[in-house]
């Protein structure tokens, strides 16, 4: 072949290539479908979780049976995933959708039993309003109250009505998106919640600021509570003690990576996540380091402890668990798949929703090993087909 | 694999992801305005490059006279053809292959910007963990502006033209097709036989309908850079062939033209007031002198002409 026609061959096939990747990069997947972040919740003997279809499902505890599902509570609008954990009120499962409503299902019977015209039993803030879209967290809290954080950055109270179901109360505007769940502080009786326009706020019930703590960072981290200091992670790596009026305590800034979830204390110990890939244990009074554990890959979700266990996974799906004290690693299982969601830890079990669409269950053995709870996973898609198929498991 | 994918995130989406963040901080925190001054950077980095394509294509389509006589000379061997036109290209220093440079520049830019606004600007709370991996540690300020802002104009930067507005969709791909037309319009290579003629004839329609189809499943961001892009490449393109400077020219020459025929006009309306208020008037060698030197502006200006 002369060189001329070796050239053409190459201009034709340079120009074939960037079609095809033009065509390989807009058909590369759903971007806007999500991966699998809502934190199981666990009630008596069942499983509760928002699915990446927009599904809420119950399942069995023991079996890994669907007990009900609710299809498609967001079947027209995009995305579909459900980011907020469930929670009971009521003895209704509630939970917020993306399309910013709040739906409430019978706990024993889930939609299966319930008709769509008895709109009571279904429940709503919004059935049609098509509202802002619900990341974070929703906080149940003084008996009656509720209070709904929303990616346009407004934190809406609302109040339970037997037989009306949930009342506006009030609402409280910030500049940036809210994914982190509120905090009650019963004591000084405000509501605390972070902002991603990088202020940490306190309101009233009546929704009157009482004071805001400015970090210059988004906050994507839940705060927590440790007898009466707000303990909470920014995404520009730092880790922040306020007292309860908003004044500073003391502030960690040795990370590497954004403090994303939420963390957990244990007898003055502030166990934190990083997307670093450490977990970093420190003093609640001080800030001081007491140790780090270095993983290969960031972990976005938040850890629990069981016991003497620390358990976390990363987000390539290792989940490790390691002495609280010592930060040996006692026991580990690679789930092989990305992890956002949190972890729900119920008994000596621990539950993660993963992102092929599966609800893992593992059992944390007494030597810290966990171990499979379920002869395989339970695939959250309706008839899904892999939920009949054969399972290696994992651990 | 893992590796390849590791080099590709060093070398492309890393600095990438970092720049655009660095150019929303110091242009107002406007996604918009840092996407389209990337978009400059990345045309004015590749100019000695589009000079270059330029100058071939010039080249090119000077040795068309060329070409066709040895295509008419060796009608009946192709590979002669092919031989002969090769060393015709090899006289004249002339890399065929070189004017692709800029599109194969841009094929990697353009995917790795797609990943990079995928990753800048997450659909979902999910993807907007990924950044944290993409951005430099030792620059702060980065950390502090995420999450990004994606709105600009009417549009949000972060989501697909498809499930945008009726506005958004009809009027990003239409702009990114008329522009991508345009670009292939100026940066068209000559045709050497009329198989080439009608194959860039097809490219020049198929080119912006197959875009402007793609645009829909882009990001509104991607399709900006693509516009802007295109727009800049054009404008570049008239600049180095010369096309803009002739039309400017052209505007001149007439702007002058028409300046000399007022100042012709305005300087006989003042000889004739002179002549009226020659004997009256206080002004008069006021007046005498401003005609004089009109006058002598004048002959100046014919001077200059006569010599250009």
């Amino acid at each position: 072949m002369n060189k001329l026609k070796i050239i053409k061959k190459i201009k034709s096939y340079i120009v074939i290539s960037f079609i095809v990747s033009l065509c390989m990069i807009s058909c590369v997947g759903d971007r806007m479908k999500g991966s699998g972040w809502a934190t199981p919740f666990v009630n008596e003997n069942n499983v509760y979780i928002g699915t990446i279809e927009g599904d809420l499902i119950s399942v069995d505890l023991n079996t890994a049976k669907e007990n009900w599902r609710a299809s498609s509570l967001d079947s027209d609008f995009l995305p579909k995933a459900i980011y907020s954990k469930p929670f009971l009120f009521d003895n209704k499962i509630f939970v917020g959708t993306p399309s910013g409503k709040l739906l409430g299902f019978n706990i024993i019977t889930g939609l299966d039993e319930v008709s769509l015209q008895d709109i009571e039993q279904r429940v709503m803030l919004s059935e049609e309003q098509i509202g802002p879209i619900i990341v974070g967290n929703i906080l149940s809290f003084k008996d009656d109250y509720i209070a709904i954080p929303t990616s346009e950055g407004q934190l809406s109270l609302f109040q339970y009505i037997q037989n009306e179901m949930f009342e506006p109360i009030c609402s409280f505007q910030t500049n940036g998106a809210l994914w982190a769940m509120p905090i009650w502080d019963k004591n000084k009786q405000q509501l605390i919640f972070g902002s991603m326009d990088g202020n940490l706020y306190s309101i009233n019930t009546s929704c009157d600021l009482n004071w805001k703590f400015e970090t210059n960072s988004s906050i994507v981290s839940s705060p927590v509570l440790d007898d009466g200091k707000i303990i909470f992670g920014t995404l520009n790596r730092s880790f922040y003690s306020i007292d309860s009026n908003g004044s500073l305590n003391w502030i960690f800034n040795d990370s590497k990576g954004w403090f994303w979830a939420e963390p957990v204390i244990d007898s003055g110990v502030i166990y934190a996540s990083n997307l670093d890939g450490n977990i970093y244990a420190l003093r609640s009074n001080s800030g001081q380091i007491m140790w780090a554990y270095k993983t290969d890959n960031p972990i976005i979700s938040s850890p629990v402890i069981m016991d003497d266990f620390l358990i976390f996974v990363s987000k390539e799906g290792e989940l490790q668990v390691i002495h609280k004290d010592t930060k040996r690693k006692l026991g580990s299982c690679n789930l092989n798949q990305k992890v956002y969601s949190s972890i729900e830890s119920y008994e000596n079990k621990v539950f993660i929703q993963v992102s092929d669409g599966s609800l893992r269950a593992y059992t944390i053995k007494k030597n810290g090993n966990p171990d499979e709870l379920w002869n395989k996973p339970f695939f959250t898609e309706e008839n899904d087909k892999r939920n009949n198929e054969e399972w290696d498991p994992a651990c | 694999m893992e590796i390849f994918s590791d080099i590709w995130n060093v070398i492309f989406i890393r600095p990438m992801v970092n720049s655009l963040i660095l150019l929303y901080i110091v242009l107002g925190q406007n996604f918009g305005l840092s996407i389209i001054s990337f978009t400059m950077i990345i045309r004015l980095l590749m100019f000695p490059l589009s000079i270059r394509q330029t100058k071939q294509m010039k080249a090119m389509s000077v040795m068309q006279p060329k070409i066709k006589q040895i295509q008419e000379k060796f009608k009946d061997d192709r590979q002669k053809i092919s031989q002969e036109t090769m060393a015709l290209y090899k006289q004249q220093g002339i890399n065929p292959i070189g004017c692709l440079g800029p599109l194969i520049i841009q094929m990697p830019i353009f995917i790795g910007l797609y990943q990079a606004l995928y990753i800048t600007l997450p659909s979902n709370p999910e993807n907007l963990t990924q950044l944290s991996d993409s951005i430099f540690g030792f620059i702060p300020l980065i950390n502090q502006a995420v999450p990004i802002d994606a709105s600009f104009l009417w549009l949000n930067l972060g989501s697909i033209v498809r499930d945008s507005d009726i506005y958004t969709q009809i009027g990003l791909p239409v702009l990114v097709g008329a522009s991508t037309f345009f670009m292939q319009k100026t940066t068209a290579t000559p045709a050497m036989d009329d198989r080439q003629k009608s194959t860039n004839r097809m490219m020049l329609w198929f080119m912006p309908i197959l875009l402007a189809w793609f645009t829909l499943s882009f990001p509104s961001g991607l399709a900006l850079y693509w516009l802007i892009s295109n727009v800049v490449g054009t404008l570049i393109q008239l600049i180095i062939t010369g096309k803009i400077q002739s039309l400017f020219n052209l505007n001149s020459k007439l702007v002058k033209e028409d300046s000399e025929i007022l100042i012709e006009d305005n300087n006989k309306s003042d000889i004739h007031k002179d002549e009226e208020n020659d004997e009256s008037s206080r002004d008069n060698s006021k007046n005498n002198r401003r005609s004089n030197r009109h006058r002598s502006g004048r002959a100046k200006r014919k001077q200059r002409r006569s010599r250009n």
